[in-house]
């Protein structure tokens, strides 16, 4: 059976770059509109770019739909997720950067600054496995082999999680606790980083990681 | 450490700069873009500076050369004539990552701000071109010709305050020829801001990137001369850092 792939059109997001990154790694997402989140089918698979604030994102998205509402239909139906930097955030318990801001909660996690004051961290990292106990996903290798596009002033810190069956890469910086790079799990995928601007490394894990989740139905 | 390609472009050329003014092409700028961001020359990022839209008052080329969005796989950074939101809007909307900006954030330093606020933090990266009046660095706009009333340490200051994500500071005397990036201005430069600062004009060789590395703790560089006129291709420079022991991304 063919599972549909959807990309988000966010004014808060380069939406355009990760289409084109998904269309070289060989997809074709559809693009959907916030206001047609809800009619997303079971099974279907959304990927959530982003990049600015938190506070911008949400407004955007729960100017159409409210954010409970689409929590309720992503879990009732099985809805693949995908989060990008800022799309990650999203997906997680809430964000420092505005607390008002209510984010959809998928993974039990806060994301907070990660140097005080806010400043951002900027450049390409490798990745630590942080934990990956019960849960091995076949993009493993792919986390382990180069180095990945960060852009941020807030993340989860990686300490502070307990995923129970998640496989969860890190990265360290001088001066902060080790960060969540990704979160891999059955439904969700979570990338701090930007695959879609991390060279044709990135371009093969986001193709990867649409078929993982594709193959979990 | 970030090896950043940096792009000065002039009519739809890349050119390459002696003391930031323009004396030859050296081929269309958007065969740069591809020649930068894949195979032996792939950069960690690339800088794109229209050296003339602030003085001719038009919009950057990056926006008058494409109607359609541009897809780079690295990160891609956008600079000249950026005047306004709306042209900062334009010029994400067509393909950046980041906007770069100097004269009309010294004009009007609330456009930082409102910039910072619309596209995020991470969009923002001041560009200072310097050099020393009077025995003090100054800040210079419209492609390093004209003298503004800032001191870099004053504008390094503010910009964390006015939402500036990155610091990119170029060294106009050093510019293009074969004289160092000064080293009292990197240590200006260290001492006035926490945010992440990359530096370029006078970045010659590995030997160049690793001592400011080591001695000031910048991981960041941008540069052109090493790859369009010294003739390296950058995967020998990342070989050579790597055997002197730094950190850098193997594509």
């Amino acid at each position: 059976m063919s599972v549909k792939v959807y990309l988000l059109k966010l004014q808060s997001s380069n939406w355009k770059s990760v289409h084109k990154a998904i269309l070289k790694g060989g997809n074709d997402p559809a693009i959907i509109e916030v206001y047609d989140i809800l009619e997303l089918q079971p099974n279907e698979i959304l990927i959530i770019p982003g990049v600015g604030n938190i506070s911008s994102l949400v407004s955007e998205i729960s100017v159409s739909a409210p954010i409970v509402k689409v929590r309720e239909h992503i879990e009732r139906n099985n809805i693949k997720i995908i989060g990008i930097c800022l799309g990650f955030q999203f997906i997680c318990s809430k964000s420092f950067e505005d607390e008002n801001a209510e984010c959809l909660n998928l993974f039990n996690c806060d994301v907070v600054p990660i140097f005080d004051p806010v400043r951002p961290f900027v450049g390409w990292c490798k990745l630590n496995t942080f934990l990956s106990d019960t849960f091995k996903s076949s993009l493993a290798e792919l986390f382990e082999e180069k180095d990945f596009y960060f852009t941020h002033s807030y993340a989860v810190k990686a300490v502070e999680i307990n995923l129970g069956k998640y496989e969860i890469y890190s990265y360290s910086l001088d001066g902060s606790e080790d960060n969540v790079a990704a979160i891999v799990s059955k439904n969700y995928i979570g990338y701090q980083f930007h695959p879609e601007k991390s060279g044709q490394h990135g371009i093969k894990l986001l193709s990867k990681s649409i078929n993982l989740l594709k193959s979990n139905l | 450490m970030r090896l950043i390609a940096r792009v000065d472009v002039r009519n739809g050329f890349h050119i390459k700069t002696i003391n930031c003014e323009g004396v030859e092409k050296i081929r269309e700028a958007s065969e740069s873009i591809k020649l930068f961001s894949s195979g032996d020359n792939e950069h960690d990022e690339i800088i794109f500076i229209d050296t003339v839209a602030s003085l001719y008052g038009f919009d950057n080329w990056f926006i008058r050369e494409n109607q359609e969005h541009v897809y780079c796989p690295i990160p891609l950074s956008i600079g000249g004539g950026v005047s306004s939101v709306d042209i900062a809007l334009q010029t994400l909307e067509r393909g950046a990552d980041k906007i770069v900006l100097n004269t009309a954030a010294i004009e009007n330093p609330s456009l930082l701000e409102k910039i910072s606020n619309l596209c995020g933090r991470q969009a923002v990266i001041l560009q200072i071109d310097t050099k020393k009046i009077n025995g003090e660095y100054m800040c210079f706009t419209h492609g390093a010709r004209e003298l503004s009333n800032y001191s870099v340490a004053d504008w390094l200051k503010q910009a964390q305050s006015l939402g500036v994500g990155e610091i990119h500071i170029t060294s106009i005397d050093s510019e293009g020829i074969d004289k160092a990036f000064p080293d009292d201005l990197a240590d200006l430069c260290k001492t006035n801001t926490p945010l992440p600062l990359i530096i370029s004009g006078g970045l010659r060789s590995s030997e160049d990137l690793c001592r400011f590395r080591r001695e000031f703790e910048i991981d960041s560089f941008s540069f052109s001369s090493i790859v369009n006129r010294l003739n390296f291709k950058l995967v020998e420079i990342r070989e050579q850092l790597l055997s002197s022991g730094e950190e850098v991304r193997c594509p």
